[in-house]
């Protein structure tokens, strides 16, 4: 076994992070841990790292998933110990664990499940307005979305990316939606993009939201895995 | 963390204002007596890259009584979201509104960075002007090369710290302890009382500049009997056992300098006529290569990086850099940590210290002749010959490097057309040196020469923007070639940076009343506004023309005559004659004592290992 599997939670500041950042920081992370990482060959050589699929700048998450291939055996309480040591304040370590796996974590963690917490009171009220948000939105056979990027103006087709309707969860102060998207080959939907609707066009109340992804799995042909099935 | 979601989520780059980063120093402030702000007041990723900050940071922070924090200047988009919100500037580390501080400390790096100081002062909630703050208000501090000649900011801060900040900035943290524990004995003017008493401070409010009844500028002289006549820098004499801190804080965003910095020496003796950094940071004081190599491992350890640069004004100077290289290489090549050199000489040691250890040619070189003919290379003092670089570049080529870059100014003193067009002949000829001459790609950098106090330049007329453009066209047409790219700099920015540099007291007016107008960001082009300066040099009465393309005589007072590098001004004039009859002067770090003066007005002396 020559690869760990990790699991982080990108919590607080480390939020507003973008992946490039990340990448950088946990490979600063790992050096400063002196661990056995492998490194590629060549002129310019890098650590083997893989990530799971990016996230969006200001989302939080509590499952970041990264392999890394190591040189030698590394006990996995050490690895976790030493690492989490080196870990800048909002990134902890939940699990790392030895797999023998070549699966492509960018590619096959395919589904992202997201919490917003919508920023408005659960008063019944708000209660009752969130609540036939979602009816009305799961009633519609479509949800356009209109994107506009430097490249251009796309119409995106929401209900596509959704694998299920929405739901709520009344947490301890506020709302939260949550909902699973599907990533796929030609393209993904924001959850920021999925929220606009809702608000917009479907009354859903709402003040500061802050966003969450909560987990991410693999849909296959046999099943849906998490991150360390596959 | 700074500020809110709503905040953050709707500016670019976030992460500029979230701290929280690897190695910040977290302590109780409520535990210490001091609560020090530093801050660089230009975007965060240009001021994470100060080493100087990085180690008055880390001074402050191993004081008990002390807490050191720092803000940046907020990019524009933030500014707006701030004042829609009615936000004010506080620290990463604690978000403490800056008004709330101690002390503010300021990094005067740059001339064009000065309305952004303006800027972070009225976000921090901080009374701009230096008089009508009250005793809660903060202590305003300015310090960094711009405080050579600080007189243009005079009406916006309280002290200045003339030299290198290691020493004095134990002394200002204790003297503010000091104070408070007193009960604010006297108030601010008690606080200024006191450190002004510390050798290297400047305490403008005790200084009065006078004018001639035609507005020349006569004298700046001290009304109060501490304040000195002339107010020598402060030096560090021993830089091998100064300070230096290992556990720098290691950013997020990718930073300008994003790597160790491991400086191996301070100053520079080359003696180039321009150059402000060669004159105000002797004399060189080396480190010892065992010193270099244990504060690099340390810094390896502690940060995680996987660059290391060798940072120096020239750092292909250093005595031992040879045997350093070896050794940093064979000590950190397991660890696949790289290194740099980010100033290299015109010459083949040079070459072969780029090949030894840039095994990725991704960077390109740069080469500064700074002048097209000898001639002019002989008046601004830069021993560099044709051949030199034609040996160099030959070099690089043959060794693999496809693109190179060299770097020239226009408006250097005595320069004719001739100088200017020789630039694009050097060019051509360095092209010539490529065996793959297609594939070659250089870059000709040419800014514009602005004369700087504490040089020997200082008496020099600037050249006019309508000239900067002149020779800049003469240049571009001279240059049409689809293998070199030319860069040029913007002579508004160029002008408005020579009126600073050289300014009085005079400008603190017309830079507020920029600033009221809007100007931020001068010194990025997208964000400079040079009508909007137009109009507040006129609304204030200021010409700019006087600070810059008139000659100053060799025996007028300067605005900032009352400030000392410790170089003495004779010296200044002599190397301006010299240069006027293009004649060398010899690198005193080698070879003969040129009589600058600094050694003997400061006790201290050159420190080369090599000797």
């Amino acid at each position: 076994m020559l690869k760990i599997r990790m699991a982080l939670k990108k919590t607080e500041a480390m939020k507003y992070v973008g992946h490039l950042d990340f990448v950088r920081a946990i490979e600063r992370a790992l050096r400063r841990a002196k661990l056995p990482v492998a490194y590629s060959v060549g002129f310019n050589p890098h650590m083997k790292l893989s990530f799971g699929p990016a996230l969006g700048v200001g989302v939080a998450s509590d499952a970041e998933y990264i392999d890394v291939d190591m040189i030698s055996m590394v006990d996995e309480n050490d690895f976790r110990q030493k690492l989490s040591e080196q870990l800048p304040a909002g990134l902890i370590l939940v699990k790392a664990q030895g797999v023998n796996s070549t699966a492509s974590l960018a590619a096959e963690l395919n589904l992202a499940g997201y919490c917003v917490e919508i920023g408005a009171e659960p008063s019944p009220g708000n209660l009752a307005a969130a609540a036939k948000t979602l009816e009305l939105f799961s009633k519609a056979e479509t949800i356009s979305y209109v994107r506009s990027t430097p490249k251009g103006v796309k119409t995106v087709e929401l209900k596509s990316f959704l694998v299920d309707d929405p739901s709520i969860i009344t947490g301890s102060g506020c709302i939260n939606i949550l909902f699973w998207l599907r990533m796929k080959a030609t393209g993904a939907a924001k959850p920021q993009e999925l929220m606009k609707v809702l608000v917009e066009q479907y009354g859903c109340p709402a003040g500061n939201m802050s966003y969450r992804r909560v987990e991410l799995r693999a849909e296959t042909a046999t099943g849906i895995r998490d991150a360390f099935e596959i | 963390m700074l500020f809110r979601d709503t905040v953050l989520s709707s500016v670019a780059k976030p992460a500029r204002y979230t701290g929280g980063e690897w190695n910040m120093a977290r302590k109780d402030p409520d535990s210490v007596q001091v609560r020090f702000a530093l801050v660089l007041p230009d975007v965060y990723e240009v001021g994470m890259s100060n080493l100087g900050l990085k180690i008055l940071y880390s001074i402050l922070n191993d004081r008990q009584d002390t807490y050191a924090e720092r803000a940046y200047c907020p990019w524009p988009d933030m500014e707006s979201t701030m004042r829609m919100g009615k936000e004010l500037l506080g620290s990463l580390e604690t978000d403490t509104p800056l008004k709330d501080f101690d002390a503010v400390g300021f990094s005067l790096q740059y001339e064009m960075t000065y309305s952004n100081i303006l800027t972070v002062l009225d976000l921090g909630g901080i009374p701009l002007s230096s008089k009508t703050r009250t005793d809660s208000d903060p202590l305003v501090i300015g310090g960094g090369p711009c405080a050579y000649n600080p007189e243009p900011l005079t009406d916006f801060f309280d002290c200045f710290v003339i030299g290198e900040g290691e020493e004095i900035i134990g002394e200002i943290a204790a003297t503010v302890a000091e104070w408070k524990r007193n009960g604010r004995k006297d108030g601010r003017a008690g606080l200024l009382d006191s450190l002004v008493k510390l050798a290297g401070i400047y305490v403008p409010s005790l200084y009065e500049a006078e004018y001639a009844e035609d507005g020349s500028f006569i004298a700046t002289i001290p009304k109060c009997i501490d304040g000195p006549a002339v107010i020598s820098k402060r030096v560090v004499a021993d830089l091998d056992n100064a300070y230096f801190p290992v556990r720098p804080i290691v950013p997020y965003l990718e930073t300008v300098h994003d790597r160790i910095m491991l400086e191996l020496f301070r100053g520079c003796s080359r003696g180039c006529r321009f150059c402000q950094a060669g004159v105000v940071y002797r004399p060189v004081r080396e480190r010892k290569p065992e010193t270099l190599l244990r504060l690099a491992q340390e810094l390896a350890d502690n940060t995680g990086y996987d660059e290391i640069s060798l940072v120096s004004l020239s750092s292909a100077d250093y005595s031992c850099l040879p045997e350093l290289a070896t050794t940093l290489l064979s000590s950190f090549e397991s660890k696949q940590v790289s290194l740099s050199v980010p100033s290299l000489r015109v010459d083949s040691f040079s070459i072969e210290l780029a090949n030894q250890i840039q095994k990725v040619r991704r960077s390109g070189l740069t080469f500064a002749p700074e002048a097209g003919t000898q001639r002019l290379r002989d008046v601004i003092n830069k021993g560099v010959s044709e051949a030199d670089l034609f040996e160099a570049a030959g070099a690089a080529m043959r060794s693999g490097w496809s693109g190179m870059k060299l770097y020239f100014m226009i408006g250097l003193p005595t320069e004719t057309d001739e100088d200017v067009l020789a630039i694009a002949e050097l060019a051509r000829r360095v092209l010539t040196l490529s065996q793959n001459s297609g594939r070659t790609k250089l870059t000709v950098s040419v800014s514009t020469f602005v004369p700087k106090p504490h040089t020997p330049f200082q008496w020099f007329s600037q050249i006019s923007i309508e000239e900067m453009e002149r020779r800049q066209r003469l240049l571009r047409a001279a240059l049409k070639d689809r293998r070199i790219s030319f860069n040029w700099h913007d002579p508004q920015i160029s002008r408005l940076e020579g009126v600073f540099a050289r300014g009085d007291r005079r400008l603190g007016k017309t830079l507020l009343a920029a600033w009221q107008k809007g100007v931020r960001f001068d010194g990025w082009s997208e964000y400079f506004r040079p009508e909007i300066w137009t109009e507040a040099f006129l609304a204030t009465g200021v010409d700019p023309d006087n600070y810059t393309v008139r000659e100053r005589d060799l025996t007028e007072n300067l605005p900032w005559s009352h400030l000392s590098s410790g170089v003495d001004s004779a010296w200044l004039a002599s190397e301006w004659k010299r240069s006027q009859a293009q004649i060398l002067t010899e690198d005193c770090r080698r070879g003969e004592c040129s009589g600058c003066g600094v050694c003997q007005s400061l006790g201290v002396s050159v420190v080369d290992w090599g000797n």
